[in-house]
């Protein structure tokens, strides 16, 4: 089937661009899903319920990829044939001893004022933001192997923010 | 080009017109119903309720219901081990109303007198009961069904649901979530956005789920319940209040004293105090009741409360509550839930049938009579995994994705040589593989013999809009499929089940092949009728002369083979055809997509 080998975006019939229209995008898959989806085919032959089935999770599986930045930013390296081994990682000295500070505060959440946490993660939110300013720049640029190196850091801060968040609910 | 003849689309339509429902297996009452303009119960001694107890009588009969007679031995609650193992079952099997044989790990069996049946033929049994009244009252052989499950339900529950369906004669259009049905059945699909809380107090369970909408699409966010509360809970209360105070009761058994006990609890329900058939004349008053349940309904309250945070909302941000199931008649349910949630609470529909009358506007929908543009996105209710190395669980696909979904993993060998992979399929949240469910384990063959980490096995997981699992695998260096073994883990393969297919049909053999051909008649029908309506879009341009032909003669074949009444031979035809039209089909599924993706104008149409 030839729509099962689109990438993404052109499913969906967007640029690729590392930040989308999200509400684009759920205006797009609805009307995919209204066009594809299996119970649509619920009376059709067999063959047609099996393509059904194919293109709806693949239309699935691309609003998941696009919806979520990391995997939207993933997929746009993957389709721009950038691999690198998932075992490599960043070797930022500066970026390590970052980490280390960052896990730090998490730990020591207990002794922080309201205001050190509220400034703190105000501070992480700026550098999710400045990292995505970066990969837009790289990925201008054509410049994959910068783009995974932010990327690295991307998901460090993204996954910081959801744990700070999470610590604080459980106290 | 020459024009294909085609029939008057108007004869055609009426006769496609599909007789399908929907059906509420629940754990203490079931209800089928199907949807036309309005829903149309199928009653059985005058009640929409029909208890799913099966009776097993002396002379091998069985039947569906209630029964009064003492020489019966009655079967209730089975949903409650339904895709169950032997091992899950060990801490609930001291509770449960019927002896189990245990020898097969994998599918406990129900002893009844020397014979012994797995919960999935009970199961059938009731089933069964369902269709015949429905098919009886409306004297018209039924051509599908939407059938519900708790959402909590993994695989296997549901492959084993999916299955007694097909063992009692029914084709499964669906199944589907009860709370999403009892959402559809209040019409929230069509433009509501927003979080709901589906309450769902059952006769002999409770079940809260948190459900997000947005615009025709259902995510189930959470769910909590507990399986053994319930009415009958409610009735045993006050049971034990007549004893406690002592009341003199005559010698009623201990069944009719149950009966009282629910009436007194439905006229409390309505009124401020009822009062107990005995000479004594005692009453019970509200004050009383709501003392006595208090606590019961309490628990429940904090169920909801768990439910709401761990789907991550605040209680301010559940736009409504929807009532379901007969106990939530009871007022005080209600007080409590709007003292502890501040949002409106819907109950106008009978909560008794108001997941029925979800699944049978789903039904009408898919089958085609509704042609209503409503589309439901259900979402995987627990994720799935693989076992890796340490009994650790791999998640393949998180909870909460919308199905369908495929995910593709590749696997290798770790020794010289090897020619056989072992996969073990798990579903549920937890790491440890000993904590989740169990789904299959499969092994890959045949896979040829090279260097360990050579071989390249693609397996993809397919998950359908049911929710249930299938599993494909290709060796990637060689180019050849690897044969898999998928042994179902509710405890039968294909093969039994297709026996007890037949040897559940053997009595009735010409009741069966007359079902066989009728639905033989309405799949080519529909097939017929497809393809029609296909070509007559768009056949003189995606077709050249040749092609049309072919597709023509095979479907004019098909509509002589309908004729012969040889139902074989008209299955045989409507294959042929779908062989026939494969590549057609394919063009057009492209073409759509095409002019969605070409179509620059595309935000101006949605």
């Amino acid at each position: 089937m030839d729509i099962l080998k689109k990438n993404y975006f052109d499913l969906f019939g967007i640029e690729v661009e590392i930040e989308i229209n999200i509400s684009s995008l759920n205006k797009k898959y609805s009307y995919l899903q209204q066009q594809f989806h299996p119970d649509k085919y619920a009376n059709s032959s067999n063959h047609e319920k099996l393509l059904a089935l194919q293109i709806s999770s693949y239309i699935n599986d691309g609003y998941k990829t696009l919806g979520d930045l990391i995997k939207r930013i993933e997929y746009i390296l993957k389709i721009n044939n950038f691999y690198k081994d998932e075992a490599e990682t960043l070797k930022d000295n500066n970026f390590l001893l970052e980490q280390i500070e960052y896990n730090e505060f998490i730990d020591d959440l207990k002794n922080k004022s309201d205001e050190e946490i509220d400034s703190y993660r105000k501070n992480i939110l700026k550098k999710v933001s400045s990292t995505i300013n970066h990969i837009t720049e790289a990925f201008d640029n054509k410049s994959l192997e910068e783009m995974w190196n932010y990327l690295a850091k991307l998901r460090f801060y993204i996954k910081h923010v959801n744990e700070l968040n999470d610590t604080i609910n459980k106290i | 080009m020459s024009l294909i003849q085609i029939s008057d689309p108007e004869s055609t339509e009426t006769n496609l017109k599909k007789f399908v429902v929907g059906i509420d297996l629940g754990t203490t009452n079931s209800l089928i119903a199907s949807r036309d303009n309005k829903v149309k119960f199928y009653t059985d001694k005058d009640s929409t309720m029909i208890s799913s107890i099966v009776n097993f009588l002396p002379d091998n009969k069985v039947t569906v219901g209630k029964s009064n007679s003492t020489d019966v031995y009655s079967i209730a609650s089975i949903k409650r081990i339904i895709g169950l193992t032997c091992d899950e079952l060990k801490n609930t099997i001291k509770k449960l109303p019927f002896e189990l044989d245990m020898s097969n790990e994998k599918l406990p069996l129900i002893k009844i007198g020397k014979n012994k049946l797995s919960p999935i033929e009970i199961s059938a049994h009731i089933l069964r009961h369902l269709r015949e009244i429905a098919e009886h009252q409306e004297n018209k052989t039924l051509d599908g069904a939407v059938i519900t499950v708790p959402a909590y339900f993994n695989d296997i529950q549901r492959q084993a649901t999916k299955k007694a369906a097909e063992l009692a004669g029914i084709k499964v259009l669906r199944l589907l979530n009860e709370p999403t049905a009892a959402a559809i059945a209040y019409g929230l699909e069509t433009n509501e956005t927003g979080n709901f809380v589906i309450y769902d107090l059952g006769g002999g369970t409770f079940d809260v789920s948190i459900l997000n909408l947005d615009k025709g699409v259902f995510k189930v966010l959470s769910t909590d319940g507990n399986t053994s509360l319930g009415g009958d809970d409610i009735d045993n209360l006050i049971i034990d209040w007549l004893t406690k105070n002592k009341i003199a009761i005559e010698s009623f058994n201990k069944y009719s004293l149950k009966d009282i006990a629910c009436s007194v609890k439905e006229n409390l329900s309505t009124g401020k105090e009822a009062s107990f058939p005995f000479k004594n004349k005692t009453t019970m008053n509200v004050e009383t009741f709501n003392k006595l349940i208090r606590s019961l309904i309490n628990s429940t309250i904090e169920m909801t409360k768990d439910a709401i945070k761990r789907s991550g909302l605040k209680s301010n941000e559940i736009k409504n509550i929807i009532l379901v199931g007969g106990s939530t008649r009871i007022p005080l349910i209600k007080k409590l839930l709007q003292e502890n949630f501040d949002c409106e609470i819907l109950s106008n529909i009978d909560p008794d049938h108001v997941v029925v009358e979800g699944a049978s506007i789903q039904a009408s929908i898919l089958s085609g009579n509704n042609k209503e543009n409503i589309l439901l996105l259900d979402v995987l209710p627990l994720s799935l995994g693989i076992e890796t190395y340490g009994g650790l669980s791999e998640k393949i696909i998180p909870r909460n994705t919308p199905i369908p979904i495929a995910a593709t993993k590749t696997f290798t060998t770790f020794k010289d040589g090897q020619t056989k992979l072992l996969i073990h399929v798990i579903q549920g949240e937890r790491e440890l593989v000993s904590d989740c469910k169990s789904l299959s384990n499969f092994t890959l063959t045949d896979i040829p013999p090279m260097v360990a980490g050579a071989t390249r096995i693609k397996v993809q997981f397919q998950i359908d809009v049911d929710g249930l699992l299938s599993v494909l695998a290709k060796e990637e260096t060689s180019g050849n499929s690897a044969r898999i073994e998928v042994k179902p883990s509710y405890g039968m393969d294909e093969k039994e089940i297709s026996n007890m297919i037949e040897d559940s049909n053997k009595s009735a053999e010409s009741d069966m092949n007359s079902r066989k051909l009728n639905e033989s008649k309405v799949e080519a029908e529909r097939v017929i009728y497809a393809l029609t309506e296909a070509l007559k879009k768009d056949g003189d341009r995606l077709l050249d002369k040749n092609e049309f032909e072919t597709i023509k003669s095979s479907l004019e074949h098909l509509k002589k083979k309908i004729k012969t009444n040889d139902s074989d031979e008209i299955l045989l035809a409507i294959k042929d055809l779908e062989k026939n039209s494969e590549f057609y089909v394919e063009r057009r599924m492209n073409r759509s997509i095409k002019s969605f993706i070409a179509g620059k104008g595309i935000d101006d149409i949605i």
